[in-house]
């Protein structure tokens, strides 16, 4: 069942940058393309759960602050070791310069 | 075609993996002393010795790596000769062939002199997860701990050990603790962490001796302060392991020398990882860290597949000692200039030769960190009067910097 809630304020975020947020004991990293558009994965590196806030967007790759493990963070594929399990993803919508996210069926 | 890894930890780890990742479909057999599969050694000093639960490791590999991607991994096996010429390797009585080996022997922690140690009880080292739980049973609060070595090891067991309640002196010969792997600003920082949490550290002071009826009690000084001490943990550095390339003829350079490729000096033999020495603009370096053990470990695997391809190290590392976090990216020599760069979210050293950024250490600021860390990867060198104001945005800078040969 989709769950919406209200992320943040789409111009929070800079071009090719991301911002952390948070939501009930969760942790989501919010992203803005290059191109604007806008993701969101999971907040914490899957490989030792280190905020990917801190990390570095570059195109549609985030780099992992701690130990350089890179996701596409359009899809959530690890792209570089030590990453190798997948981040998980949530559906994202923009509306009036609203960022809202969709936490119930992340993929 | 059947390619061997000797050697069970990060880069034989990342050797097997990305050989499978790039689609080899031969024959894949690790042979490791150790008793369990690779598992992640940083946490050895810090949180696996703060949290212990005996046997919790963090595995590199998830569990059903082995049999899905058909790695045959033999543990608790010493391999004891490898023959290049007829290529084979030697384990007991078994022969095993191979087609190309992978030396990922790693290092092992250097030792006192018998002359000093007295074969005394309760003196450790810190190294693999044996050492760690040996040495975690004697971590209680009110015991008294030496540390003769100030490098990262010693300096996070002197931080895990400290926040457990322990009486900590750490003793280093240099006139500086880290002085072979930091800049005198980031070893008096980390200093200052040590002393504020109540670490001594004694500098410029070599080891007489260590004496104890069966144990360890006392740690003798050369200039003959005497030191208590109920635990010992010596952490003077590691040394790569080399035996049984040097057994077989293996041209070594402290480590097993091997060329831009990973490639030893006899053909289908490679090293990765903290046993290996290779030349890298003009130096010869060895590196001991996990980025290290990681990226090469990959250059081999494609190498074994005929990439041809040159491994260019950008060497990153980290150390956690109480509440901070170090992070440094490039190789930094004492013959760089130093911009200090001070801004609210915090504080990091810019190493640069001529006006070419070398290397960045940071700490507690892992943002700034990635764009370093990105510059250095990309060759570009932020002007240094840039850096040093805190007023200009580092991510500005990446995209605005020049861009000079890649370090």
């Amino acid at each position: 069942m989709a769950t919406w809630i209200e992320a943040c304020a789409a111009e929070d975020v800079e071009n090719e940058d991301l911002i952390r947020f948070d939501h009930n004991e969760q942790t989501f990293a919010i992203y803005r393309s290059p191109d604007d558009e806008y993701y969101c994965t999971a907040g914490l590196c899957t490989h030792e759960e280190v905020h990917l806030s801190d990390g570095l967007v570059m195109g549609h790759i985030i780099e992992c602050p701690m130990h350089n493990g890179q996701f596409d963070y359009r899809t959530g594929a690890p792209r570089r070791s030590p990453a190798c399990i997948k981040l998980k993803i949530y559906p994202v919508k923009v509306e009036n310069g609203t960022v809202f996210i969709d936490i119930g069926e992340p993929s | 075609m059947r390619v061997v890894i000797v050697g069970g930890g990060q880069a034989g780890a990342s050797v097997v993996s990305k050989l499978r990742q790039l689609g080899f479909d031969g024959e894949l057999l690790m042979i490791s002393q150790e008793t369990v599969p690779p598992y992640e050694r940083p946490p050895l000093s810090k949180k696996h010795l703060q949290n212990h639960t005996a046997g919790k490791l963090v595995a590199i590999l998830p569990e059903e790596f082995w049999t899905e991607c058909r790695v045959e991994l033999r543990l608790n096996t010493r391999v004891d000769a490898i023959d290049p010429e007829a290529r084979f390797l030697q384990a007991g009585k078994e022969r095993i062939d191979f087609d190309h080996l992978v030396l990922a022997t790693g290092s092992s922690a250097r030792r006192l002199p018998e002359a000093i140690t007295n074969g005394l009880e309760q003196i450790f080292h810190l190294r693999d997860v044996e050492d760690a739980n040996a040495l975690h049973a004697h971590l209680q609060p009110g015991t008294s701990l030496v540390i003769v070595g100030g490098g990262y090891i010693g300096m996070e067991l002197a931080a895990t050990a400290r926040v457990k309640g322990l009486e900590v002196t750490v003793i280093e010969r240099d006139d500086r603790i880290l002085k072979r792997v930091a800049s005198m600003p980031l070893s008096n920082e980390i200093g200052r962490w040590h002393r504020d949490n109540g670490v001594r550290i004694i500098e410029c002071a070599g080891v007489a001796k260590l004496s104890g009826r069966k144990a360890v009690q006392n740690v003798t000084l050369q200039d003959g302060t005497k030191i208590r001490a109920d635990i010992v943990v010596v952490g003077v550095g590691v040394s790569p392991r080399t035996g049984l390339a040097e057994a077989a003829g293996l041209e070594l350079h402290n480590g097993i020398s091997v060329n831009a490729l990973g490639l030893t000096s006899r053909p289908g033999i490679w090293a990765a990882g903290d046993c290996a020495s290779f030349e890298f603009e003009g130096r010869v370096l060895r590196l001991e860290n996990v980025q290290n053990a990681i990226e090469q470990a990959e250059t081999v695997a494609e190498n074994i597949l005929g990439a041809n391809k040159n491994y260019r190290p950008l060497p990153t590392f980290w150390s956690e000692q109480f509440d901070h976090l170090v992070q440094i990216a490039g190789l930094f020599h004492p013959s760089m200039t130093t911009v200090n760069r001070q801004t609210p979210s915090g504080t990091s050293f810019w190493h640069y030769h001529d006006d070419n950024l070398k290397a960045v250490e940071v700490l507690n600021d892992p943002k700034a960190f990635s764009i370093a860390r990105r510059m250095l990867a990309d060759g570009r060198s932020p002007a240094a009067d840039e850096v040093a104001s805190p007023d200009l945005n580092l991510k500005t800078l990446l995209k605005t910097s020049k861009k000079t040969e890649p370090v």
